[in-house]
């Protein structure tokens, strides 16, 4: 669910759109930086696959239904850089191509649902990393976890904004309380399917779970053919 | 593949007299468009309906599959409830609509939410079935979209054709195998084909560069060439006929 036109007055959406320039910017110049040995296939397909990963959705009851943002786990797969320029290039295509989310708040939405969750769960995953003791379940709880914080973040910032520049028609504890009520639900989805997700790709490749550290090379295990014995 | 660059139904798609239009002046005419609708204030309803019927008859004109519209319309219904949350908790002075008391300015402030998001979505779908993913990212240049940006985008929309293709298959495969009508489970599946899906397209892209980087070549350069290479540029007619929703919609602001 993206913020649509008209939702805040348009000083809330220009401001909006100056900070999610600036922050666009600075992730594009560090995500190069960490990408250059990489060429620059992989935002894309990472952006592709934050579109192909909203296609999941889950039945919320009452004939709605709410899908995976996928911020988190791109920020957790690729780390923040590189997920905010992704999460920039999905929010253009939904709005330009798909009809998803506002033009005129295009950079509100680019804090919302990019900046913002990608650097709350980076940060929460990174401090919660010296807790985890197992790499496989422990870091895909840790990572849920972490999803679903941002996910609560990004509704915070919502609010946020429509405080500063929404209609002054609804006391904005009513919003707040709507809009947080009904992130609750969604953060716990993102969460647990954030923590699938990457159960799977730590079992496939742990090694292209970026929020990891690395681990020191092991030496390769001697392959034993037949019976050692 | 080569040939297809990001748009495989632009054969499929209906030529319209909007699809003629240079996309670069489609582009800055939605935006302009959608402009003067975000700064209408609430309680004008006079002045959005206008802009409605504005969006709607270009939207006519661009030959829009209207059942497309309808499914994007859907995604409105946490709006509706937004609404309906104002309408109810809102300020004074009230209303009494069908022996409910409501809020006034809540129900124009709901109100007025709902139809400028109606109105943009009716506005987008006549741009996006008037142009193909490579011609929209071409109008973003005017519009002041660095390059790397735009390349991102075209590179982004041929990826997102390969993966759809590939989740298929895998949400395919993952189902045959757990095949469960519980959605739990089905959840589950989807989330494990979502993983795997990862993992598949990193390495792809990971071959892509490797392979790119063997031959010398920038990876990606070509998506976007192509694209600017597609349309011929703007002329004043272009600009005139892309502008003309943006300045009925101003007189409508200042007449109605």
């Amino acid at each position: 669910m993206h913020i649509p036109d008209g939702w805040v007055d348009l000083p809330t959406s220009a401001a909006a759109g100056a900070v999610a320039l600036t922050g666009t910017a600075l992730a594009a110049r560090r995500s190069a930086a960490a990408l250059r040995d990489r060429a620059t296939t992989l935002p894309a397909v990472v952006a592709a696959y934050v579109l192909v990963a909203q296609l999941l959705v889950v039945p919320v009851g009452f004939g709605t239904s709410a899908h995976l943002v996928g911020t988190g786990l791109a920020a957790l797969l690729v780390g923040p850089a590189t997920a905010i320029v992704c999460v920039a290039v999905v929010v253009v295509v939904q709005a330009l191509v798909l009809a998803d989310g506002g033009v005129t708040a295009l950079g509100l939405n680019l804090v919302n649902d990019g900046i913002v969750p990608a650097l709350v769960a980076w940060g929460v995953f990174v401090a919660a990393r010296p807790l985890v003791r197992s790499r496989r379940r422990g870091a895909a709880a840790a990572g849920g976890v972490a999803a679903g914080v941002a996910s609560l973040a990004a509704a915070g910032a919502a609010t946020l904004a429509f405080v500063a520049g929404g209609t002054d028609a609804v006391p904005a504890h009513v919003v707040a309380v709507s809009i947080g009520g009904s992130h609750l639900l969604l953060a716990a989805g993102e969460a647990a399917l954030t923590a699938a997700v990457l159960a799977t790709v730590l079992r496939l490749r742990p090694d292209m779970v970026r929020a990891l550290p690395r681990r020191p090379d092991p030496a390769p295990e001697p392959v034993t053919v037949g019976d050692p014995a | 593949m080569s040939s297809a660059h990001g748009s495989p139904r632009a054969a499929a798609r209906l030529r319209s007299p909007v699809s003629r239009l240079a996309p670069e002046a489609k582009v800055v005419g939605l935006v302009a468009f959608l402009l003067v609708v975000a700064v209408t204030p609430a309680g004008r309803p006079w002045v959005l309906a206008a802009d409605g019927l504005v969006a709607v008859a270009v939207a006519v004109v661009a030959l829009v599959d209207w059942r497309a519209v309808a499914g994007r319309l859907t995604l409105e219904l946490p709006l509706v409830v937004l609404a309906v949350a104002y309408a109810l908790a809102g300020r004074g002075p009230s209303v009494e609509v069908l022996g409910i008391a409501l809020s006034e300015p809540g129900l124009q402030a709901g109100g007025t939410v709902l139809a400028k998001a109606t109105i943009g979505i009716v506005a987008v779908s006549a741009l996006a079935a008037s142009s193909s993913v490579p011609e929209i990212v071409d109008g973003l240049r005017r519009v002041g979209v660095p390059p790397w940006f735009r390349r991102l985008v075209a590179l982004t929309a041929r990826q997102l054709q390969v993966l759809r293709a590939e989740a298929a298959q895998l949400r395919l495969a993952v189902a045959v195998r757990t095949g469960s009508p519980r959605w739990t489970v089905a959840l589950a599946s989807g989330a494990r084909a979502l993983g795997s899906l990862f993992v598949r397209s990193t390495e792809r892209a990971d071959r892509l560069a490797l392979a790119a980087e063997l031959r010398g070549a920038p990876v990606g350069g070509t998506p976007a060439a192509a694209a600017s290479a597609a349309a011929s540029p703007a002329g004043p007619l272009d600009w005139a006929a892309a502008l003309a929703p943006a300045a009925l919609a101003a007189v409508a602001l200042v007449v109605l």
